[in-house]
């Protein structure tokens, strides 16, 4: 294992619940951000394995992230999965759109969260 | 009795102008023929008596004038038989007759004697002869006899003459006889004879015949006067089995005695009626096939028929000149009539079709057209109430337009409503599946992580929670469900509903094998245009709800029927079950969201399932109702429309959705090679 996830998300209960499952999971090493720029500056300094986002975060989203972490690497690494909470499908697409490797539901025991990740690192 | 209905029939279909002139014709038509018949009749039966009066008096006159005619020439012969001379001459001729013969020297002597005196006589009393007959019947003298005539004398007094007769009637009757007249067909001749007897004391010595033409009478029949044009006298003459024509016609110079009729033939009734000595008048036939008043007489002296005769043409040319000139005047009222109907009817024809015209105009929805009618009489009330009207009708047009646009205002102020409190219901979703979740995903690691600190209470409570977050979930859940149902709209397309209940029933295999529920699927099921999405929806909680109800019968093995049929218009579904049935009551109220007639514990659910399902129903135009009793099942109907309102393309839904922009829509079809969209 040994690898460090970022975890970009407003809700800090949200935050606590996911927290919990990952590390129960065996993925100990999380940072954690509460907005859009904190999750930015953390994915530049922290440098994760895997990035975490909510789609909907106080005055961004999720995808905005995303492409702006993408186009600043302009590469593959770090996975990036878009978590959402909302229910509709059409998230997906944009999600492939502006370069996340998964995109998944957000849910109280996160299980679709762990499937995802689990593919990917 | 169909003919006569038709006629009115056709009456009534006519024009009012065709009407009136039709009237104004009858009316002044009747009248009019009356009088000009009562007019004609009477001045013809006026005409006709005054002309048959004068004719009688051309008659009388004429029977007069022919009677004083031959009275005179019977008295001029008695008078010539009574001469001393004629007596002597008769005798001597007798004498010399008897004696030695006709051809002898002594018959010359006499004859040279008395023929210069009888000529003398023949000729200043405008007879043809004169001949003696011996008492015995043999013609001793005959002025004419010298020549050719003188044969004629012996055969006509050997057989059967009107000579011999009248020889024979004035032998017997010892006065002057006159004959009949007798027609030699070789001197194209007609004769009358006057056998005057001559005696010498009482001796009868001999007679004397004097024969005269038929021409001495032409005179009287030749007087036209009193006879207008066409008059003319007829006098005819019985010989044999004819009536014969003894004088010249006015119009056939050449008929004396060459015209005749046989007695009791059908031709000439008033001639034949003549010689049969009656007297009378009336409108005939004429042998010249023209139509006469007719005045018929016997004139028995000379046993002569005399018809005098007028054609009615003549007789009745001031009567047929009166019926004429009423013609005329009645032709010209005529024309007259008929223009005065023509202007009348227009008059009132006129302001009809323009009321007509304009309504024509107004049902066409020209609504500011007004009849232009200003009298003051009942068609211009009609118009002015007419005008009245019409404006009435705009005024309640523009009624209902005004209620028209609040109505769709409301309208849109209604799906405006809806719409946002969809987005309400979604927004306030989405709010509260976040904290939500927190409480489920804490209590879950409660469960898991502090299992050891809690009692056998805590962890009950512990429970209940998480139950209660999932429920909470599922309603949340639901009521998304439902308002995506109506946010997204799918395009319609051709559905084989027999793959879409099948694919229905292998998601819900599970269920159908746990409860053992026989399930039966109708064959005909059609292929439908529909929004396949939600039409998946519609069968899956059809079903889903029949699986649950007739499972929970503990009795019966649950058995779920899903049917089909064909109603022209629409195609009508069904979904049955054999489970524990619906009350009356709450037919209509299970359609609404969150309705559930059972506990939480019975049956699980939300209760939204109904109403996602009949919301799906209406958007595609159709109806849902249920059939059931409580205890006896309950089947769930349903139609759609064959003719669905719409069928939108995917592109138009993503439009009017706004995840998609024009301009990305257009390129991304270029690239399929579709223009429009």
């Amino acid at each position: 294992m040994g690898k460090k996830i970022l975890l970009v998300d407003d809700n800090s209960v949200d935050l606590l619940i996911i927290k919990r499952h990952l590390s129960h999971a065996g993925y100990n090493e999380i940072v954690s951000a509460s907005g859009a720029d904190e999750g930015i500056k953390k994915a530049e300094l922290e440098r994760p394995d895997l990035i975490i986002l909510d789609t909907l975060l106080p005055g961004s989203s999720g995808f905005e992230i995303c492409q702006t972490i993408r186009e600043k690497y302009n590469q593959t690494n770090p996975k990036i999965i878009i978590m959402t909470g909302s229910v509709d499908a059409v998230d997906a697409v944009k999600a492939r759109k502006v370069g996340a490797d998964d995109y998944c539901a957000k849910t109280s025991d996160s299980v679709p969260l762990l499937e995802a990740i689990k593919k990917l690192i | 009795m169909k003919i006569k209905t038709l006629g009115i029939q056709y009456l009534r279909n006519l024009g009012i102008t065709t009407k009136f002139i039709l009237w104004f014709l009858f009316i002044s038509l009747v009248p009019l023929a009356i009088a000009i018949y009562v007019s004609y009749s009477s001045s013809q039966k006026v005409l006709q008596t005054e002309v048959k009066n004068s004719l009688l008096a051309v008659t009388d006159n004429k029977a007069n004038q022919i009677e004083a005619y031959f009275q005179k020439r019977k008295r001029d012969a008695a008078a010539l038989s009574s001469m001393s001379e004629v007596i002597d001459a008769i005798e001597k001729f007798t004498n010399i007759y008897r004696s030695v013969g006709r051809e002898s020297l002594e018959y010359s002597a006499v004859e040279k004697e008395f023929r210069p005196m009888l000529t003398y006589y023949q000729k200043s009393l405008g007879y043809d002869d004169i001949v003696f007959i011996s008492p015995d019947g043999d013609p001793i003298f005959s002025i004419q006899g010298k020549t050719e005539l003188k044969s004629l004398y012996e055969i006509a007094l050997y057989k059967k003459s009107e000579l011999a007769d009248v020889f024979i009637k004035a032998k017997t009757s010892q006065e002057a006889e006159i004959s009949n007249f007798e027609y030699y067909p070789l001197a194209q001749e007609a004769a009358v004879f006057i056998a005057v007897p001559v005696f010498k004391g009482t001796d009868l010595i001999g007679v004397v015949v004097i024969q005269m033409s038929n021409k001495g009478i032409y005179e009287f029949v030749q007087e036209y006067s009193g006879l207008g044009n066409t008059g003319e006298t007829i006098i005819v003459s019985k010989m044999g089995e004819d009536a014969v024509f003894i004088t010249p016609l006015r119009f056939d110079s050449q008929s004396a005695f060459k015209r005749r009729l046989r007695i009791g033939s059908n031709s000439g009734r008033e001639i034949q009626k003549a010689l049969q000595g009656k007297n009378g008048s009336g409108i005939s036939t004429d042998y010249r096939g023209q139509r006469v008043l007719a005045v018929w007489r016997y004139l028995p002296t000379f046993r002569l028929g005399m018809v005098v005769k007028m054609d009615t043409k003549e007789v009745f040319a001031s009567a047929e000149k009166l019926r004429d000139n009423l013609l005329k005047i009645s032709f010209t009222l005529l024309i007259v009539v008929v223009i005065a109907a023509f202007f009348i009817a227009r008059s009132v024809s006129s302001p009809i079709t323009e009321l007509t015209h304009v309504s024509k105009i107004i049902s066409e929805g020209e609504l500011s057209a007004r009849a232009e009618i200003n009298t003051e009489d009942e068609i211009g009330e009609l118009a002015a109430s007419f005008n009245q009207m019409t404006d009435k009708l705009v005024e309640a047009k523009a009624n209902v337009e005004q209620k028209n646009a609040e109505v769709e205002e409301q309208k849109r102020l209604l799906e405006e409503a809806n719409r946002e409190l969809d987005n309400f219901v979604y927004t306030v979703s989405h709010d509260l599946r976040a904290p939500l979740r927190g409480i489920d995903g804490l209590a879950d690691i409660l469960e898991q992580d502090y299992a050891g600190k809690f009692d056998s209470q805590g962890k009950d409570y512990l429970t209940k929670i998480r139950k209660g977050a999932v429920r909470m979930k599922q309603l949340i859940d639901d009521l998304l469900t439902l308002s995506r149902i109506s946010r997204i709209k799918n395009p319609y397309e051709d559905v084989d509903m027999h793959e879409l209940v099948n694919s229905i029933i292998s998601r819900i295999e599970f269920d159908i094998k746990q409860h053992r529920v026989e399930l039966n699927i109708a064959s005909n099921l059609p292929v439908m245009c529909c929004d396949r999405i939600k039409m998946q929806e519609v069968f899956l909680n059809l079903i889903s709800n029949a699986i649950k109800f007739s499972s929970k019968n503990k009795d019966i093995n649950p058995r779920v029927e899903v049917g089909y049929n064909d109603r022209n218009e629409a195609h009508e579904f069904y979904v049955k079950d054999n489970g524990i049935g619906i009350d009356k009551k709450y037919h209509e109220e299970i359609f609404g969201i969150f309705k559930r007639l059972h506990t939480q514990e019975e049956y699980e659910g939300t209760g939204a399932g109904l109403s996602i399902v009949k919301r799906i129903i209406d958007d595609h135009k159709g109806s849902i109702w249920i059939d059931s009793e409580p205890g006896k099942g309950a089947a769930f109907f349903f139609t759609i429309p064959k003719a669905l309102p719409e069928k939108k393309k995917i592109g138009e839904i993503l439009l009017e959705e706004g995840s998609v922009s024009e301009d990305d829509l257009k390129k991304a079809l270029k690239k399929q090679g579709i223009e429009e969209i």
